[in-house]
């Protein structure tokens, strides 16, 4: 049976910044490159999980 | 059950759901799908996902030739009563790991912005990459067997309009309608003034149409909607409840 991981504010961002910490740190490079489509499969896993919490944390 | 407790376990559900399909064709090896939920008052939000992150890779004859990625992104519908898909995205990649472009996607957005349609389909692969990947088609279903008897036989060279895409099978399919509005929004071909509206006029004719046939597939999900809304749904004296069509629903 999948687990569902409850998540509080908190905790999503600061998973967030752990992501974004292991793909470098720049958000902006992340972002214009897998807009070219250029993105490794460990990044593009990680932009994924990004675009994921911040659907998470939207108002 | 409280909001969050409520939340969590369709969250659960929906995730099980997705295992078991994506288990059914790959096998049991298949990581389960994850998800996540974020629970404020009056704001659920849940997302759902395949397991790895970097994909499911698809193998034909035990190499991989594919990978799948499909997320999910849920709300309660509007009574909070069940979840809602907000987004999804299921994308098809060439090679073991999800990288770089995809070949195609199929995507979903609730709210629709600006001109691009909710429901649609994005062809990215270069036609040299699909052909790529279809030149190494498995043998293990009618047409798959029919493309690689042919690339085997050197009497074809694969085309990308040998690839069908699925697109809401006998009720659900895109009319005229769609494929006009597609041509004039994404290529600019030329149009009347009232183009707009007369496309909505003809897409809601057809999708009334076509809600009437649904209701005749699935009766019984149909009475429980209109009881929701507060109808009260009651047979006909001497009538005995219509069985639907289950093979309409299943069909592709």
């Amino acid at each position: 049976m999948p687990v569902v991981e409850t998540l509080s504010v908190e905790q999503a961002r600061h998973r967030r910044a752990e992501v974004l910490a292991s793909v470098g740190g720049d958000e902006c490079d992340l972002r214009e490159r897998a807009a070219r489509y250029l993105l490794s499969a460990e990044e593009l896993a990680a932009l994924s999980e990004l675009d994921e919490l911040d659907f998470l944390l939207s108002e | 059950m409280t909001t969050g407790d409520a939340l969590v376990a369709e969250a659960q559900r929906f995730a099980a759901e997705l295992t078991a399909t994506v288990r059914a064709v790959v096998g049991d090896h298949v990581e389960a799908f994850h998800a996540r939920a974020l629970h404020r008052p009056g704001l659920d939000h849940v997302s759902v996902h395949q397991g790895p992150r970097t994909g499911i890779p698809l193998t034909v004859a035990g190499a991989p030739l594919l990978n799948l990625t499909a997320e999910y992104y849920c709300v309660w519908d509007s009574p909070g009563q069940f979840l809602a898909v907000d987004e999804s995205a299921v994308k098809v990649y060439a090679g073991a790991k999800a990288a770089g472009e995809p070949l195609f996607r199929y995507e979903y957005t609730r709210a629709t912005a600006g001109d691009v349609p909710g429901a649609h389909v994005q062809i990215h692969g270069h036609r040299d990459a699909l052909a790529f990947v279809m030149t190494r088609a498995g043998s293990g279903s009618p047409r798959g067997q029919q493309l690689a008897g042919r690339v085997a036989q050197g009497t074809a060279v694969p085309r990308m309009s040998d690839l069908h895409f699925p697109l809401g099978g006998t009720r659900f399919r895109p009319c005229l309608e769609d494929v006009l509005d597609m041509l004039v929004r994404e290529l600019g071909v030329d149009h009347a003034q009232a183009w707009r509206d007369a496309l909505a006029d003809g897409r809601e004719r057809w999708r009334r149409m076509q809600v009437a046939a649904v209701v005749r597939d699935a009766p019984e999900e149909a009475a429980v909607a209109l009881a929701a809304l507060g109808y009260q749904i009651h047979l006909a004296n001497g009538r005995t409840a219509p069985s639907g069509n289950r093979a309409r629903l299943r069909e592709l």
